[in-house]
């Protein structure tokens, strides 16, 4: 778990980003289907996924130690289809464009389950692209195989509060 | 009838249940202070959705996220949020020429760090004594909500009761304006205004 002093995320972006990408993830989607790119291609139980993590980012804020930022890497199979000297770009588009689209997800379904709480509004959440270069299955030659590779990767960082006191 | 008004206009809390959970919580702390007053001195919590009007007998406690501070726009001070750590704050506007205490306007904010009702209702009643009494720092030796850390460990005593029975029909005036500031924000922060806090 990565604990930040409180409000880090605000002034120190690409420091964070350099230490969220480093951490093992906390929510894993993956199954989408060939160049698919919105979690609404994916099936229930991937859907439901992204449901359980922007749980875990509203339930956090009932806590002392809550979510202050969030950080989303897309990954990309390779793209057998795509020509040799276009498909490393590609790929790079490919994944951006789903951690993009997972970052809206979560933020309309965070904003769902908060009711319209201002911390999901603000909430940092930071996205980036992997293309292929990070592969759970290097050699994929089944469908299923493939799907494991098409994935975005949520990452939490928290805060924790300090005790509850007066300011006068 | 004297009000207490929870405001809340950035939805800074969001779920209704805890809403409901704080009026309710706030409401019983007030009906202790309600019983030391004469019957037609009763208080009512509310914690109305949208504007409203205040007399100098009300008690208005704004609940805002840390970026934006209804008592820092009345007193015009400039805070700096990264340098921050309290959870709640009341204090009065700065005087003027020939202004003297009780013309000078007070608004009282919690900050919803955690969303935990019980914390939040504390909160609010603490802020509503620095409000009601006029005090300052000095609040906090009376104890109970009175203290300066008001956790779920500190409960409301009968000298914090007594306290605020006595101060509820001495006029403060409030800052009502604090909701249109929030309100503002708030359609500046949806708006996607990066400065919406300024």
């Amino acid at each position: 778990m990565i604990v930040l002093p409180p409000r880090v995320h605000v002034v120190a972006t690409e420091w964070l980003a350099a230490l969220m990408e480093k951490a093992a993830p906390d929510f894993v989607i993956d199954g989408y289907p060939e160049y698919a790119t919105e979690v609404a291609q994916l099936d229930n139980d991937q859907r439901y996924m992204l449901y359980r993590a922007a749980s875990a980012v509203v339930r956090s804020f009932g806590e002392q130690t809550h979510v202050s930022a969030v950080f989303i890497v897309g990954h990309a199979d390779t793209a057998n289809k795509i020509a040799l000297h276009q498909r490393a770009g590609f790929e790079m588009e490919v994944s951006v464009k789903r951690s993009v689209a997972a970052a809206a997800a979560l933020r309309k379904e965070m904003n769902r389950l908060s009711e319209n709480a201002h911390f999901t509004k603000v909430l940092p959440i930071r996205t980036r692209g992997a293309g292929s270069s990070r592969k759970r299955v290097q050699i994929a030659n089944t469908e299923h195989d493939m799907r494991k590779n098409r994935r975005v990767e949520i990452t939490f960082a928290y805060t924790t509060e300090p005790s509850p006191h007066c300011g006068n | 009838m004297i009000r207490v008004i929870l405001s809340d206009p950035l939805v800074s809390i969001g779920r209704t249940d805890v809403y409901l959970a704080i009026t309710r919580m706030v409401q019983g702390f007030f009906d202790r202070v309600s019983a030391r007053l004469p019957a037609s001195d009763r208080i009512q919590v509310l914690f109305p959705p949208g504007g409203f009007q205040a007399t100098d007998l009300d008690i208005i406690v704004y609940f805002t996220p840390t970026d934006i501070s209804v008592v820092a726009n009345l007193t015009k001070e400039s805070i700096d949020p990264l340098t921050k750590s309290h959870w709640g704050w009341t204090a009065s506007e700065r005087p003027g020429a020939g202004a003297s205490p009780p013309t000078l306007r007070r608004a009282s904010e919690v900050y919803p760090r955690m969303i935990d009702a019980d914390v939040l209702a504390k909160l609010a009643f603490h802020e509503a004594m620095h409000n009601k009494l006029r005090q300052g720092q000095e609040l906090h030796a009376g104890g109970g909500l009175a203290s300066a850390g008001v956790g779920s460990d500190k409960s409301l005593t009968d000298i914090n009761v007594a306290a605020m029975a006595a101060a509820m029909k001495t006029p403060v005036k409030q800052y009502p304006e604090g909701f249109e500031f929030l309100r503002q924000a708030r359609l500046r922060r949806d708006a996607g205004d990066p400065m919406w806090n300024r």
